[in-house]
């Protein structure tokens, strides 16, 4: 179920009751749309990253005497015996491969983030399904979370991670029965740590999401510095291109370190939000703050994905024109 | 023993420390015309490179070793590297400088070493 199937559910939940539904379902639409918004904004930037490793590899591969065996062979990919839709690279993999895939799995952590805040929502509006519909449901989000979760690692603790406890889903259970708001806010309690677990994760995957930006930067900025020393040949022309370059590469860095500090921040958010969503249950007053952290971040990286957008094309016109 | 997150992450914002202070070097080699020891200095931040890059490959995945000492020895090698590159800007003792620093960076690209070695 997407969030147009579940805004339209709501509305007709509030048309055929006429007073609206028991439960508050507004917090639990705007932390659906809120982890939709993250999830994109998260995609967006890793693309981004993937792209700048890949064009660095391919530069510095090519340049020089000639390229060496070792990459060579890193660029061939192999099949997966009994695995005919995975594919694997020699290790250590080329950093632009390992980015793909690194993509790949916040992908998959951040829709099991949505499928949750989806069922939390459609359980809030509507709460029609069954229990095998929510087991299952329940099921396929925390798989595709465990395999994700795999994948990224977690050498500090070798435990499985799941965004549904089993006291939370058996509370979740209890409340399809009884539709009392007070088991969907236990169980929203009881989640709570797995809740933490996934967001620390995450931010996790925000740090080394820098760390690779750094990555990238440093070798391009000596290239850029290494034109200015006084042995480079260029004109004092050219050098001021190489300074407006320079000064350009450090501008959308800023902005890169920008944009992943707003997602860490989002993602630090999300124990408040789940917080927030059982609150509501209590007291239809109650703040939403976290929940409007993540929403207010994700209209700022829209802004800052817009300029990065403006200066690609900039610089692809003024490509273009020298 | 496993490294914990922090760890894992020190290492590699340490090595990256390393690899700016290194371009630094280049830099201050160049403008006082030493492009020969400069160049010595570029090829070593490129094995760097490759290693952070290894590192961070493999961190995307999963990767786990002996972080503490490794840490330790890094911070050591950027805080002497920078007391190097004080020096040659100085224009003091550079030769002596320029050797000791050639060595502290392979100091540091041997830890990476060590670091993809036990993953």
């Amino acid at each position: 179920m997407n969030l147009k199937h579940i805004v339209i559910v709501a509305l007709v939940a509030v048309f055929l009751t006429g007073c609206g539904s028991a439960i508050d379902h507004g917090p639990f639409i705007s932390f659906a749309a809120s982890t939709t918004e993250l999830r994109d904004n998260a995609d967006e930037v890793l693309i981004l990253q993937y792209n700048w490793a890949r064009e660095r590899f391919i530069q510095e591969t090519t340049e020089g005497d000639s390229i060496s065996e070792e990459n060579v062979q890193k660029l061939i990919l192999e099949n997966v015996p009994d695995k005919p839709f995975a594919w694997m690279a020699p290790e250590p993999q080329l950093l632009f491969l390992a980015a793909r895939q690194f993509r790949e799995t916040v992908g998959e952590l951040n829709d099991a983030l949505v499928q949750y805040a989806e069922l939390l929502a459609e359980l809030a509006i509507a709460g029609h399904l069954d229990e095998n519909e929510f087991k299952a449901t329940a099921a396929g989000i925390d798989s595709g979370l465990s395999n994700a979760a795999m994948a990224l690692g977690d050498p500090d603790h070798n435990q499985e991670i799941a965004i549904f406890s089993t006291g939370a889903t058996e509370l979740f259970r209890q409340y399809l029965d009884t539709k009392s708001k007070d088991k969907l806010r236990d169980a929203l309690n009881e989640n709570q740590e797995n809740i933490l677990a996934v967001s620390n994760h995450l931010r996790d995957a925000m740090r080394l999401a820098s760390q690779h930006t750094f990555a990238e930067y440093s070798p391009r900025s000596l290239d850029l510095a290494l034109m200015l020393t006084p042995d480079s040949g260029l004109s004092n022309g050219q050098k001021k291109d190489r300074v407006v370059e320079l000064i350009e590469l450090n501008e959308l860095l800023i902005k890169r370190l920008d944009i992943l500090r707003r997602l860490d921040d989002s993602y630090r958010a999300l124990p408040g939000a789940n917080q927030e969503l059982a609150r509501s249950l209590d007291n239809s007053e109650s703040g939403l703050a976290s929940i409007y952290r993540i929403r207010d971040n994700a209209k700022q990286l829209q802004e800052l994905y817009k300029e990065l957008e403006s200066r690609s094309s900039d610089t692809s016109t003024e490509s273009n024109g020298g | 023993m496993p490294v914990n997150k922090e760890d894992k992450a020190a290492i590699i914002d340490q090595l990256e420390n390393a690899r700016t202070k290194a371009s630094r070097l280049i830099i201050s080699l160049r403008f006082a015309g030493k492009v020969a020891e400069a160049n010595k200095v570029k090829q070593k931040v490129r094995t760097l490179g490759g290693k952070i890059d290894d590192l961070l490959a493999k961190s995307m995945k999963t990767w786990s070793g002996n972080g503490k000492m490794i840490i330790q020895n890094m911070k050591k090698a950027n805080q002497s590297l920078q007391s190097d590159i004080t020096e040659i800007k100085k224009k003091k003792d550079m030769a002596n400088k320029i050797i000791k620093a050639l060595g502290r960076l392979d100091d540091v690209i041997d830890s990476a070493k060590d670091v993809l070695g036990k993953l």
